[in-house]
């Protein structure tokens, strides 16, 4: 039963092929789905393209949904994987700088390098500045965020536990709010885009 | 040949491959997919090389660099590289592959640029202090149901939402 | 919406509702420390040799009763029913079947009382309900059915009954207490019994 890696069911050099052929599926599938695109990207935020709604509620409930079913067929244990733990102060504030970072950039790090890789020079010059931000985090983190970082600690804290609420029921009700969702954000879509036309709207893709 | 440059994959799709791709990851090794890391990684390692006194006492670098480990032999860098490699072949099968800025007709290319650059320190920041972006922190937080993933989606998305209309200009 | 969209959307939310139906056998609510504690000093975990007599004696369909010493000590000599489950063994997945339901009532013993506490502990905290320990063990099943001693001093109604019930007790396990009135026929083979009985228990510790 996996996770494999973690009980050393695969050795190291394994691993690291495994996750190159992860990688090119996770790269087609941003790419595939537009998202070296960084109008298309931004569209979620103003309502002419969905499209990052769409794709990252599929994959993380097309995962969550995967990796239950798997774990409660004993498939996998998922107490065994790598499983984030939970700082809300800081996870909250720093997304602050991301969702900024986000608007003003029109990427986040994995979509950069995407775009990057497929000749977009805006991407590659956001990439630059990712590792300029981390550097200077780096330089500074003992005297600026070193603390911080550490800060509003809940541990390995499951979201359908603090709701009180099983796993399962929780995913269930995320699909059906995503689903929903879906529908509703392809008539704002629509309406958005006939009443607001985004220029050289055929280059998203509409 | 007709010009695919504008199709798109069917973007629920693609959702379903990158979760099927998430599944893989915490199948076979453990982790989920991510981004932020290998750029932490390549960092690190570059700083090492240049004064690898300096990094292996640092907080922030020593736990990737001490006893002589190598910060680029990660998951996270193969995974990135893999990631490369997938955009480049989808896009030249989409022929996308151009040199070119992307960005709104209304705004110049050295606008879009600085921008970018901007975007790019506040995520380098941003992803650190986090733990994570947008693929390590929420999309791999939500599949397992961790609470930082959704606190991640909440900070990230509402944070753009807030800002969105102060720079709209950059976009419609 | 495109039928591929509709198409996978559904199976979207046929995965999430199949879902709903599976649980994860693996977790189990651990108990938390302070949890623990409080059943610990409730000392509601015990039964005493006779209860654990009466329920063997009247068939109780709702006992199981585990031996956790080693299966040396099983083979020679256990309560009349019980499974062996050595206390390092007791870990084990296919071994905690045996506690993974809610229709029999777990009796741990041993040699004394400490082994079959420490099963309890784990077993309890790993959020296992209806188990429970006879309170001092085998040695005190020797002692108080096997071999019941008169109560010289005062001989209140509750003692005397009690006496004569442990004295029953005896005779039904083979132990050595006098049968009253002459039932010569039973008493030569279970004297036997009881000498190999006395010598195999007295050599347990813990």
């Amino acid at each position: 039963m996996g996770p494999l890696f973690p009980q050393g069911l695969i050795n190291d050099p394994i691993n690291l092929l495994i996750a190159v052929i992860i990688g090119i599926g996770f790269g087609v599938g941003l790419e595939a789905g537009g998202f070296t695109n960084t109008r298309k990207l931004a569209g979620v935020f103003y309502g002419y393209d969905f499209v990052v709604l769409k794709v990252f509620f599929t994959a993380a409930m097309t995962g969550a949904i995967g990796l239950f079913l798997m774990n409660n067929y004993g498939l996998i244990d998922i107490d065994l994987t790598f499983y984030p733990k939970t700082f809300w102060i800081p996870t909250l504030t720093a997304g602050i700088f991301m969702g900024l970072g986000f608007i003003i950039g029109g990427f986040c790090p994995g979509t950069s390098i995407c775009a990057a890789s497929t000749g977009k020079i805006d991407g590659m010059v956001f990439v630059l500045g990712v590792f300029l931000g981390i550097t200077g985090y780096g330089f500074t983190y003992e005297a600026i965020f070193e603390k911080f970082r550490g800060t509003g600690k809940l541990g390995k804290l499951n979201i359908a536990d603090w709701f009180g609420i099983s796993n399962e029921l929780f995913i269930f009700i995320v699909t059906v709010i995503a689903i929903i969702a879906f529908i509703v954000v392809d008539k704002i879509q629509k309406r958005v885009n006939s009443t607001n036309p985004v220029p050289n709207i055929e280059e998203l893709g509409l | 040949m007709e010009d695919k440059s504008n199709k798109y994959m069917n973007p629920y799709l693609a959702g379903v491959l990158i979760g099927l791709m998430m599944i893989a990851a915490y199948y076979f090794s453990g982790e989920g997919l991510g981004g932020s890391g290998a750029f932490k990684k390549v960092t690190i390692a570059a700083v090492n090389t240049v004064n690898h006194d300096y990094a292996k006492d640092a907080a922030f670098f020593a736990s990737s660099v001490k006893d002589g480990k190598n910060p680029l032999d990660s998951w996270l860098i193969f995974e990135i590289l893999g990631v490369l490699i997938g955009a480049t072949i989808s896009a030249g099968y989409f022929g996308r592959l151009k040199l070119k800025v992307g960005k709104s007709p209304k705004i110049t290319n050295k606008t879009r640029l600085i921008a970018a650059v901007i975007g790019g320190i506040l995520w380098g920041v941003g992803s650190q202090l986090g733990r994570g972006c947008t693929s390590g922190l929420i999309m791999s937080g939500m599949s397992v149901n961790a609470f930082s993933g959704y606190v991640g989606l909440i900070a990230v998305f509402g944070g753009g939402y807030a800002f969105a209309y102060f720079f709209r200009k950059l976009w419609i | 919406m495109k039928n591929t969209d509709k198409f996978i959307l559904v199976g979207l939310f046929l995965g999430a509702f199949w879902l709903l139906f599976t649980t994860d056998d693996n977790q189990k609510p651990n108990l938390s420390p302070n949890n623990l504690y409080q059943k610990m000093v409730e000392n509601t975990r015990y039964f005493s040799p006779e209860e654990i007599a009466h329920k063997i004696i009247s068939k109780d369909p709702s006992l199981q009763l585990i031996d956790v010493r080693g299966d040396k000590f099983y083979n020679k000599f256990t309560l009349m029913g019980a499974i062996n489950i050595p206390l390092k063994d007791i870990l084990q997945k296919d071994n905690q079947d045996y506690f993974d339901q809610d229709i029999y009532q777990t009796v741990l013993f041993s040699n004394g009382t400490s082994d079959a506490d420490v099963a309890w502990q784990l077993m309890t905290r790993l959020g296992y309900k209806n188990v429970y320990v006879m309170k001092g063990g085998l040695n005190a099943w020797v002692e108080e059915i096997l071999d019941p001693k008169e109560h010289s001093v005062v001989w209140d109604r509750i003692d005397n009954e009690m006496y004569q019930y442990r004295k029953g007790a005896s005779q039904f396990f083979g132990g050595k207490a006098d049968v009253p009135s002459g039932d010569g026929a039973t008493a030569a083979p279970k004297k036997k019994v009881k000498r190999r009985k006395k010598k195999e228990v007295e050599g347990g510790c813990g």
